[in-house]
């Protein structure tokens, strides 16, 4: 092990030996090793050897010190401890950090505690300082360590300040990288003076002449021990650190798994309820199916009511619609009796213990709430079986409703059931959700359904209005004809009154006619009635008519024979012209003209009568008469006193 | 206006009283002539006018002729054709006036009684005057008559 370990020690401390830049040079330590004799080069070599497996041994420590340990911060202190010695250091700080994120751990010995402190403080400016090229530190498989000189770091002056950022005495200096993230940086203080280092051990007296070598740095040997020990502690740094996050992923996929677990009990159990939804939404799509096909209130409610007892798990329940307008009474009664809820008083205290209950301020069109606590809200309601969940629910301020469930027979989920059994419902919030809405479409049905009665009675109504209208109608026809009838009539009855009115303006021969043939009517019948009526021909014309004369002979019978000449005409016309020595005698005073001129005169004296025209036969008749006297010669002078004058007879006066 | 109403005095209210006039005198003077209807004929016959034959019938026909036409020119009834009749029968007796006048035959006029003032100028004047009422009757309607009240009657019923 010692020799293996030595081969290979010096292979790897040689190895990344020229990797080192020392701040004095070379030049200082071959100007330090002076020709010597062989005794003392014997000497010399036993040193050296002494040296070296001290330093082997140091490292084996270390190594083994080192080996199994996890805990960054435990390596890092347990390495200042292993190390400060070997290399003959009072102070040491060692710092783990991961400059992308500013954070790290640091470890010192031999610091005040105050100091200690103030460094885990300043742990970002020490980021900022010593690994401002993080990319260049690490990255590499073989971590580069880079031994800095105090104040020089990268050759640039560090910022105000950051000379007081590591305690003062902190001469040698490493930065390191461990991996991608992680780098390292060692800071040891000031080394033991080499006399006093001699008793201590064999690294405090070979550090010895370093002293004037190294301002505060080391010799080869010691630089390449810390060179090891450093590559010993970020191998170690390395494994602890994988073995770390190992084991931090471990502990993560564990976290997940449960964390996966718990989802999936979380998702079977939505999956439960889910299930139980769907189940209810199923059977309320079913209602709706067979609801819109319902038109009766009662129905309705009985169908609704089934569904909601099987969609809910309810054994028993009851759904009323109370109409105050109507003063009816629309019961659903399922898994019990009814105890008289279908009677308007009890439904109505049933509804307002419901509306109390429901927390429903005011009782505006389509309300539905529901009720916090069923079984006591509902209390003294007549209500046939213990309610679990109730809603209260209005149509209108006039028709109001309200459903209630009974107990349940359903177990219901987990989650549920806890906190039903507690309140003495069985329905959850979501359940009382649904159940709400269920009811507020409920509404919709009822109120379609109030509508549809109302559209049929208005329809009868129609009905019978039209009847009556269509009757109305007809009897406005017929009256309508009999009007047209009657119009006819008057016009007929106007246009006879404007014709006789016409004729009445006019003159007309027929009228002349009637008037004439009604006054000769009228004339005969009161001439045929009258005592005093008078024959329409002239008696002496039914006569035959007396023997004529003419005037030449009438008047010879005058000068011979002293014939008699009668004048028959009216007295004035005697008075007026006469036939000289004619008597007046006429028709009309005949009888007593006849005593006074003819009583004495012989009957065979000739007569000659005149006093005839045209309207008038006197003569004639005067003739008849005279020869009804028996008078035997009685003539009637032709043509009369014209044509005895025309002769130029005698007349007078 | 005061021309309306003179034509409306002169025309139709003049109108009137010459019907209740003429239709009065007319009735008045058939009624003794129905009554001694063997007296009228006389009085007919007495004219030499009308053939022997016809005498009788038109003393017994034409006093009824007469009621007939002034009761219903007094009455307001077909005013026209009245007035149109009595005036023909006006023309007639002022002919049969005129000839008799012409012949200077000494007879009554026969108009109202048997017994009367010897017919003269006058008596012919006279039928003139009634033959023009009559005309002015036959020309214009006169207010107050049966038939009137029908004819606005009608017109109402047009409205």
């Amino acid at each position: 092990m010692d020799s293996d370990a030595d081969g290979t020690g010096r292979g790897s401390v040689r190895a990344p030996g020229p990797a080192i830049s020392h701040a004095h040079g070379p030049g200082t330590v071959p100007g330090s090793t002076n020709p010597v004799p062989n005794v003392d080069s014997a000497l010399g070599q036993q040193r050296e050897l002494d040296r070296k497996r001290l330093h082997l041994h140091v490292l084996l420590e270390t190594s083994r010190e080192l080996s199994g340990m996890l805990q960054p911060r435990a390596i890092l202190e347990t390495f200042l401890l292993t190390a400060m010695g070997p290399l003959g250091a009072v102070r040491g700080v060692a710092v783990l950090a991961r400059p992308g994120s500013a954070q790290g751990l640091v470890a010192s010995r031999g610091l005040p505690k105050a100091d200690a402190e103030a460094l885990e403080g300043r742990l970002p400016d020490i980021c900022d300082l010593y690994f401002p090229y993080r990319d260049a530190l690490a990255g590499s498989p073989a971590a580069k360590v880079r031994v800095l000189a105090r104040g020089k770091v990268h050759g640039e002056t560090p910022p105000p300040g950051g000379e007081s950022i590591l305690p003062a005495g902190l001469d040698i200096l490493l930065t390191w990288g461990v991996d991608e993230e992680h780098c390292g940086l060692l800071a040891l203080g000031p080394r033991l003076v080499a006399e006093q280092g001699q008793a201590s051990g064999g690294a405090a007296g070979q550090d010895s002449g370093l002293d004037s070598g190294l301002d505060s740095g080391l010799d080869e040997d010691a630089a390449d021990l810390l060179q090891n020990l450093v590559h010993i502690l970020i191998d170690t740094l390395r494994g602890a650190l994988a073995v770390n996050s190992i084991r931090q992923l471990s502990n993560d996929l564990t976290r997940q798994n449960e964390r996966l677990a718990e989802a999936l009990s979380a998702s079977q159990s939505a999956q439960r309820g889910l299930d139980r939804r769907v189940f209810q939404l199923a059977a309320i799509n079913e209602l709706a199916g067979e609801l819109s096909n319902i038109q009766a209130v009662r129905e309705i409610l009985d169908r609704f009511l089934l569904t909601m007892l099987g969609a809910f798990g309810a054994a028993s329940g009851l759904a009323l619609v109370l109409d105050r307008a109507a003063g009816s009474v629309s019961l659903a009664l399922r898994g019990a009796t009814d105890p008289g809820l279908a009677g308007y008083e009890a439904a109505d205290t049933l509804v307002y213990k419901a509306f109390a209950g429901s927390g429903v301020r005011s009782v505006a069109p389509l309300t539905v709430g529901t009720l916090a606590d069923p079984a006591t809200a509902l209390k003294g309601g007549g209500l046939p079986f213990a309610p679990s969940a109730a809603v209260y629910f209005a149509l209108s301020p006039q028709v109001q409703g309200v459903l209630v469930l009974g107990p349940c027979i359903a177990e219901g989920d987990g989650a549920d059931t806890g906190r039903a059994a507690q309140a003495n419902v069985c329905l959850g919030e979501a359940d009382q959700q649904l159940l709400r809405a269920q009811v507020a479409a409920l509404l919709g049905y009822v109120r379609g359904a109030r509508h549809l009665e109302t559209i049929t009675a208005l329809n009868a109504d129609l009905t019978r209005h039209n009847e009556e209208l269509t009757r109305t109608i007809t009897e406005l026809t017929e009256a309508r004809q009999t009007i047209v009838l009657l119009e006819r009539a008057g016009e007929r009855v106007r246009a006879f009154l404007r014709n006789e009115a016409e004729r009445s303006r006019r003159f007309s021969w027929l009228n002349c006619g009637v008037i004439l043939a009604t006054a000769t009517l009228l004339a005969l019948l009161f001439n045929l009635a009258s005592p005093g009526g008078m024959s329409l021909i002239p008696e002496h014309l039914r006569q035959p008519p007396a023997k004529a004369v003419s005037a030449q002979k009438a008047r010879e019978l005058v000068e011979t024979e002293g014939a008699l000449i009668v004048d028959a005409r009216p007295q004035a016309f005697y008075d007026q012209k006469r036939i000289r020595g004619a008597v007046n005698l006429t028709p009309a005073l005949f009888d007593m003209g006849y005593l006074m001129r003819f009583g004495q005169m012989p009957l065979e004296t000739p007569i000659i009568v005149y006093g005839g025209n045209i309207s008038r036969r006197w003569d004639q008749e005067v003739a008849a008469r005279l020869l009804a006297r028996e008078h035997e010669r009685v003539l009637v002078l032709d043509d009369g006193l014209a044509a005895w004058s025309g002769r130029g007879y005698p007349v007078e006066p | 206006m005061n021309r309306v109403l003179t034509r409306d005095l002169l025309g139709r209210w003049l109108a009137l009283g010459f019907r209740l006039y003429l239709g009065g005198v007319f009735v008045y003077a058939s009624v003794y002539k129905i009554g001694y209807a063997a007296e009228f004929a006389e009085s007919v016959a007495s004219y030499q006018i009308i053939p022997a034959l016809a005498v009788n019938i038109v003393a017994l026909v034409l006093p009824w002729l007469e009621l007939i036409c002034g009761a219903m020119l007094v009455l307001g009834i077909r005013v026209r054709t009245v007035s149109a009749m009595l005036g023909a029968m006006l023309v007639v007796f002022c002919v049969a006036v005129a000839v008799n006048l012409v012949r200077e035959t000494p007879i009554d006029c026969g108009c109202f009684h048997a017994l009367e003032e010897r017919m003269s100028w006058k008596t012919l004047v006279r039928d003139l005057i009634w033959l023009g009422m009559a005309v002015h009757v036959y020309f214009f309607d006169s207010p107050l008559a049966l038939e009137r009240g029908l004819d606005t009657k009608v017109k109402e019923m047009d409205q």
